[in-house]
């Protein structure tokens, strides 16, 4: 299993060639699995050569913990998690499908008992059918689902928990849900179980009118960076991603993100 | 107040994001959003944007040659296709058969069409044989009308309406998507392959053309020594 530390970035399609021809550093690389679907065709090949230099680390959009995850998703799962040996593979709390109907979002589900057992269910079946310890993240959201009786810390935290699951801290997340809705974005991180950290998030977002969108096609923004610096010095040195998946830049200017990620973990964690 | 089983809150939602139920109802069944109904069905708008933003880049082509017609087109798709798998290329695989059934004209049939063998060529198993190989007849020249609307986001007209013949495939070497316009003799040779026999109802052409032709397609990584070794066993 390759060690997994410093700041990662996202293997995008835009960055396939740039990435095989920079001598920059870069710790690790995070790959979506729904990308590589199969491990088949030129994806497949790409891979090994991305493989051969950095660890990589599996990040879903499609495991759906709180419905259930769609037919074949843990048969094609699981061997690219083998086959990448990461030390977790992470996924969303959320849903992102019902039956076969699939929306490929990231969507909120109330927070209750019911959510919990479901989620905790459906995470434990993927840990075992994958053999890999899984990482959830806390998702944006734009509203409120009807019926919830907890807030999200509590949800995280149960799951984690009662399943044995890692949390994944999307801090542009945190940021955009506190502004989003009328919260402290320090409180809100205060909150977070910051004990089951793995892994932290860092992305850009957009304002839509009254609301932040989560559409990491932008720089990471100043307050997020100063959320970022607060929760690496409660977490400590945690593995750090740099999302950027619109509007993709240079491969330089990803990295300039990365760079001042590195920055601050070796000055605060 | 006591949550509503999750089961139907999933179901509601699914209304909800299909468009089949407004905010407003899916709140009637599940009770208020602390947040608003607005709030709430700001969800509907953001996963057809994630759909549209599916077909929009695989579609880039088909989307500029189409011009207004293009997001009715789309709509009336994903009426018919809700996308149904977690992989989102699968959300796109019946666009090119949806646009003929539609009469659409031959024009976004063909550029759709174009699309999704590349797609297919580049998602082909990594095999040793020929089997991946693609080759397209089209009316209409898709391949430079494509090239223009990926090199600058848009075209100075339609496709030009000229016949042409394009052969799809992997090279071995890069593993990138190779695109040649095909030789007679190419079609031959790929012909023998895929059938693993040498037919008479094949245009007779030298023995000695094919076996250069087979080792072209194999200087673009198209073909492998062990196929190249084999054509030769095949042919008269």
């Amino acid at each position: 299993m390759p060690a997994v530390s410093g700041v990662g970035i996202g293997l995008r399609r835009e960055l396939f060639d740039p990435l095989l021809a920079t001598a920059r550093r870069v710790d690790w690389l995070e790959v979506i699995t729904e990308n590589f679907a199969g491990l088949t065709g030129r994806p497949a090949v790409l891979l090994e050569r991305f493989r051969a230099r950095w660890p990589l680390i599996p990040h879903g959009v499609g495991l759906s913990v709180g419905s259930a995850p769609p037919e074949g998703y843990l048969e094609n799962l699981a061997p690219f998690v083998r086959l990448l040996d990461p030390p977790f593979f992470s996924d969303h709390l959320c849903f992102s499908s019902v039956g076969e109907r699939t929306w490929f979002d990231l969507l909120p589900l109330p927070r209750h008992d019911e959510t919990v057992a479901r989620v905790v269910g459906h995470a434990r079946a993927a840990q075992q059918a994958v053999g890999y310890p899984l990482v959830l993240e806390n998702i944006t959201t734009y509203a409120e689902m009807p019926g919830s009786v907890f807030d999200e810390a509590t949800l995280l935290r149960r799951v984690a928990e009662e399943a044995g699951v890692g949390l994944l801290l999307d801090v542009n997340n945190l940021y955009v849900n506190a502004i989003n809705h009328g919260k402290d974005p320090r409180a809100l991180l205060e909150q977070f179980p910051l004990e089951h950290v793995r892994q932290l998030h860092l992305a850009g977002h957009s304002r839509d009118r009254e609301l932040l969108l989560d559409t990491h096609a932008a720089p990471v923004a100043a307050p997020v960076w100063e959320l970022y610096v607060a929760a690496l010095k409660r977490c400590g040195p945690v593995p750090t991603l740099i999302e950027w998946d619109q509007h993709i830049p240079s491969l330089d200017a990803v990295l300039d993100e990365a760079d001042r990620a590195r920055a601050l973990m070796d000055r605060h964690a | 107040m006591k949550p509503v089983p999750l089961d139907d809150f999933l179901k509601e939602m699914a209304g909800l994001l299909d468009g089949s139920r407004s905010a407003r109802q899916v709140e009637r069944v599940l009770g208020p959003s602390a947040s608003g109904s607005r709030r709430l069905a700001l969800y509907a708008t953001l996963v057809e944007r994630q759909q549209h933003g599916v077909l929009d880049d695989f579609y880039a082509a088909v989307k500029v040659a189409a011009g207004p017609r293009f997001s009715p087109l789309r709509e009336a798709y994903l009426r018919a296709y809700p996308p149904r798998h977690w992989v989102p290329s699968r959300a796109a695989a019946q666009f090119p058969s949806f646009l003929e059934q539609r009469g659409a004209g031959a024009a976004l049939v063909e550029l759709a069409d174009f699309a999704w063998s590349r797609h297919v060529v580049s998602m082909a198993p990594n095999t040793d044989d020929v089997s991946e190989l693609i080759v397209r007849h089209y009316t209409h020249a898709v391949r430079a009308f494509t090239r223009e609307v990926e090199r600058d986001g848009k075209t100075s007209g339609r496709p030009l309406n000229v016949p042409e013949t394009w052969l799809l495939g992997r090279s071995r070497q890069t593993a990138e998507v190779v695109i040649v316009e095909p030789s007679l003799a190419a079609l031959v040779v790929i012909q023998v392959l895929q059938d693993r026999a040498w037919s008479a109802d094949l245009p007779v052409i030298p023995r000695d053309d094919l076996v250069r032709e087979a080792g072209a397609l194999a200087s673009l990584g198209l073909l492998s020594t062990g196929a190249r070794e084999a054509l030769e066993g095949w042919l008269p």
